[in-house]
């Protein structure tokens, strides 16, 4: 189960990553909501969806970090929001996951109001 | 339970996506900002010099090469000169795109479609003057096969090259922030660039104070106190003097105050037309500095013949002094094309070619002239509310009238204005009156001279091609190899009716008040090989009234830096580029070698030391200053908060009455004129009716005063709170003001009246220096406040401001062909072909 879970992180990740370069952020909810519609079964999809948003972001920060001054560009951008350079890179992915997880329960609630409870959903939904 | 989750999940879902796509409030929206793969974080990806980038400019004749040297200033290679401004187009938008946005937006008056209401006021401002219309008006009228237009396109081409083929990590770091994109720039975009120029440089509305002066002291003191020619004259054109002449006269006693007259009461109004300022980096504008007073701005530059320099070779210092702003204002380049164009220097963003700098043979400079080139005429309109005509010449003429609307950062539209126009400009209402304004910014800039210039093989060259010039006026400063140094004062002069004076408000109903037409080039303030050597420009009146007494403009600034400049040159008879390049930040102040002995004198001949401890103490440490206001001096603000108090008590009866401060205070020069007559009325105070106060009175109390203001604010003067380091220093603002992009408290040496004048709200100051040697080989040392690059994460973005602090200067890199850059000094390169194969 546990390997799964891990497995589905780890591609939701990618996908999240590649799908954000190509279509922008909104490519997080949307994907989001995708998946909550494909894992009306899953137990917890949405703390894979956030985690995997969380992870596809700072994935994406870092190979930002390979190829120019990020640190210096964090420090200026978040002095002129008046926060810290952690603050803001914690905005970027909070951002993302607070999407994911929000898209994904609704999606996964489109889902099961349009086609039922699935089998053995009922009760594990809490 | 599961409702709640869902029903929170809802709610954030519709935050996320509305903060994410609308934003709030000003602030951009979320998701495209945050982005990691395309928002903000997105430009530190470009943040450094390309080091082998191919890119296209479809109009591109040939193939260009770009190189950036170890300074990151591109030299770029091309095979025609419209190729070479292509090119210089395209890597001023790559570095400064922003910046040639933002000074379009300023000057279109379309900064609240960032800003929203916030900018409104600027705005409406901005088009009430018509300096958008007048651009747009100029490059309609010019000739579509003429070459002005052609390099117009040519730049245009450039910029849009770059924009176009913009990835996202290339929009600049302010567009996340303010959720938007570029403008597209086009080629008369470049004419707002000079029109937003003269409005910085040639914006002055002396006319409204000083028609206020005249209501409060009467029209003979107030000639006298703004006058037409300054007391102290040390003129551009040299006028055989061998140093500055005094022509002090006695002050008349101020008039008594009369009832406000409808010119008073419209030029008081007027006062509303000093624009409302948002952004930090415009917020000291020429308006501003228009209301009398000291300036303490200033721009230099002087030249030396080879007869008094060191090595033989003419040398050449540009030293012009503007709002510091990050990005800088200038970018540093070089355009080569074999056989046609081989220059260096800066460029202003949005300028189709280099504006100060050198080529294999000439260097020139600018400093501004600060001529009366604006007038106000009293217009009798048809209708206070909406105005169709105006009278002239005894009949109703139309008002050329359209319509200006106005969006927010949403889109919404959130004001419209009509604009309506004499036949002289704009017209503007103060009050229930009106009054068109005559500017020579209007009118035709002359932008072709100045790239036309860029190419002169010698300084008669040079002036040859300046003659086409016309506004913001300039005093161009230009020394050869072949030994010739030589001053003109550049642009146009109008000539004005009756007596040709330029200070008051005319009536508009008659057409015989119009402008003449323009001063004949022959009688310009020029000089060529003076016999002294050296010429050298401050700011200062061009002309000795002695020499020519045609109107040239009024209040000229007390000639502080050009009599020290002017010293430092008579006394150097061997100068060396070193000595060049310190004299920017000489500490010597003329001014203080007139005052300081002054107030000493004052205090030791007013009182005992026994029964005014306070004036002995303030005079003791007074006394101990070298009257240099170097980085470290502890007196120098004593000297200035004397300096200020001074100010203050003696021109009291320049404030109105129910007032707090003077309507407008004359400058410096005139209260060393003063000086001059122990007792002239105007030292008395006003308010003490039984006391007649003089000079040693009000010199001594005002160095009392000073300490005491110098210790509230700055402690004891043993604490080292004095240093003028901690209390002068410089501020470079972001241009939308973020302190975050900005640079504080930079410890300059120099002060009020020194060559680098370190403005009081520190955000003016030299905008570039440059030292050129012309000898067999061009030799060139340079410095800005700033970087090549608009990115703040860029490691270009600020990394000249130390250099430009310490008052040291680079060598620059002034290869005469690609095969002279040597491969270890060049960081990066752009290949630019029309098919985007670059050669």
């Amino acid at each position: 189960m546990m390997r799964r879970t891990l497995l589905q992180i780890l591609l939701l990740t990618v996908a999240f990553a590649l799908a954000t370069v190509i279509m922008g952020w909104w490519a997080v909810p949307a994907l989001a909501v995708l998946w909550g519609l494909l894992t009306r079964s899953e137990r917890h999809p949405e703390l894979v969806a956030a985690a995997a948003a969380g992870l596809g972001w700072s994935l994406l920060l870092v190979w930002t970090a390979t190829q120019g001054p990020i640190g210096e560009l964090a420090s200026r951008a978040a002095g002129v929001m008046g926060i810290s350079s952690l603050a803001l890179v914690g905005m970027a992915i909070a951002f993302s996951m607070a999407l994911a997880w929000s898209a994904t329960v609704v999606g996964r609630t489109g889902a099961l109001g349009a086609w039922g409870r699935g089998k053995g959903e009922e009760g594990r939904v809490a | 339970m599961r409702k709640v989750r869902v029903g929170v999940a809802a709610v954030l879902l519709g935050s996320g996506l509305y903060v994410g796509s609308c934003g709030v409030g000003l602030a951009a929206p979320f998701g495209p900002f945050l982005d990691p793969a395309n928002g903000v974080w997105a430009v530190a990806r470009s943040a450094e010099i390309p080091t082998d980038l191919t890119a296209a400019i479809p109009s591109l004749d040939g193939a260009v090469s770009v190189l950036y040297d170890s300074r990151a200033v591109p030299h770029i290679f091309a095979t025609t000169v419209d190729d070479a401004v292509r090119a210089l187009g395209y890597v001023v938008a790559r570095d400064r795109l922003f910046q040639l946005d933002i000074q379009t937006r300023a000057t279109a008056g379309r900064l609240s479609e960032w800003g929203g209401s916030n900018a409104l006021r600027l705005d409406r401002f901005q088009r009430s003057i018509g300096l958008a219309r007048s651009a747009e008006r100029e490059f309609a009228a010019l000739d579509p096969g003429s070459a002005e237009i052609r390099l117009l396109h040519a730049y245009a081409e450039g910029v849009q090259a770059w924009t176009d083929q913009m990835r996202p990590q290339d929009l600049p770091f302010e567009y996340p922030f303010l959720g938007k994109r570029p403008l597209r720039w086009e080629p008369v975009h470049s004419l707002y660039l000079m029109k937003r120029m003269g409005y910085t440089l040639a914006y002055s509305s002396h006319d409204r104070w000083r028609a206020r002066v005249v209501g409060l002291v009467g029209k003979e003191a107030a000639d006298a106190l703004f006058p037409v020619a300054n007391p102290i004259q040390e003129p551009i054109q040299p006028n055989g003097d061998k140093g500055p002449r005094f022509d002090f006269q006695p002050l008349p006693p101020p008039g008594v105050p009369r009832m406000l007259e409808v010119e008073d009461v419209v030029a008081g109004t007027l006062g509303e037309f000093c624009p409302p300022t948002t952004l930090p980096s415009y917020r000291r504008t020429a308006c501003e500095m228009g209301v009398g007073g000291e300036v303490v701005l200033g721009s230099n530059n002087w030249a030396v013949s080879p007869n008094r320099t060191a090595n033989g070779y003419a040398l050449l210092a540009g030293d012009p002094h503007l709002s510091l702003t990050l990005p800088s204002i200038w970018y540093e380049a070089h355009m080569v094309v074999p056989g046609e164009m081989d220059v260096y220097g800066v460029t202003i963003p949005g300028s189709p070619g280099i504006v100060i700098g050198f080529n294999r043979d000439v260097a020139w400079s600018v400093t501004n002239t600060g001529a009366d080139v604006l007038d106000y005429f009293h217009e009798v309109v048809d209708d206070r509310d909406q105005p169709t005509r105006y009278w002239l010449d005894e009949e109703w003429r139309a008002l050329e009238s359209h319509v200006e609307k106005y969006f927010d950062h949403k889109g919404d539209l959130v004001a419209v204005d009509t604009i309506r126009f004499t036949h002289r400009g704009p017209l503007v209402r103060a009050g229930d009156e009106y009054m068109s304004l005559r500017w020579t910014v209007l009118d035709e800039s002359g932008t072709l001279a100045l790239f036309d210039a860029t190419r002169a093989g010698s300084v008669e060259q040079w002036l040859e091609a300046m003659a086409g010039y016309k506004a913001p006026a300039q005093n161009g400063i230009v020394a050869d190899r072949g030994g010739n140094i030589a001053i003109r004062s550049i642009g146009r002069y109008p000539i004005r009716a009756g007596n040709g004076d330029g200070t008051e408000i005319r009536p508009g109903a008659d057409s015989d008040n119009d402008w003449q037409g323009d001063w004949s080039l022959r009688d310009h303030p020029y000089s060529l090989n003076p016999e002294q050597g050296f010429l050298a420009s401050a700011n200062q009146q061009p002309l000795d009234p002695q020499v020519n007494g045609q109107y040239l403009g009024v209040n000229w600034p007390s000639p502080w830096r050009a009599m020290q400049i002017n010293s430092l040159l008579r006394a150097d008879s061997q100068v060396t580029p070193d000595a060049m390049s310190r004299y920017h930040t000489d500490p010597g102040n003329a001014k203080a070698d007139i005052f300081v002995p002054a107030f000493l004198n004052a205090a030791s001949a007013s009182v005992d030391a026994e029964s005014h401890p306070e004036l002995a103490e303030a005079a003791r440490l007074l006394a101990e200053w070298d009257r240099k206001y170097t980085r470290e001096n502890e007196r120098a603000v004593l000297f200035e908060a004397a300096m200020g108090e001074l100010s203050r008590r003696t021109w009291d009866e320049l404030v109105a009455a129910g007032a707090n401060r003077p309507i407008a205070t004359p400058g410096q020069s005139m209260l060393a004129q003063l000086l001059e007559f122990p007792d002239n009325v105007w030292w008395d105070h006003q308010r003490t009716v039984s006391v007649i106060e003089t000079r040693d009175f009000i010199l001594a109390a005002s160095l009392e005063a000073g300490l005491a203001i110098a210790r509230r604010e700055f402690g004891a003067p043993e604490d080292g709170g004095w240093r003028w380091d901690r209390v002068q220093t410089t501020n470079i603002h972001h241009l939308l003001g973020f302190p975050a992009l900005s640079a504080f408290d930079l410890p300059v040496q120099g002060g009020p009246g020194n060559l680098n004048p370190s403005s009081g709200s520190g955000t003016h100051g030299a905008s570039w220096r440059m030292v050129v040697e012309l000898g067999p080989e061009i030799s060139a040392w340079t410095t800005y406040p700033g970087g090549q690059s608009g990115n703040p994460a860029s490691s270009w973005y600020d990394n000249r401001i130390q250099t430009w602090v310490d008052g040291r200067l680079d060598a620059v890199f002034f290869p005469a062909g690609i095969e002279q850059m040597d491969p270890n000094d060049v960081i990066g390169s752009i290949r630019l072909g029309p098919d985007g194969r670059g050669r």
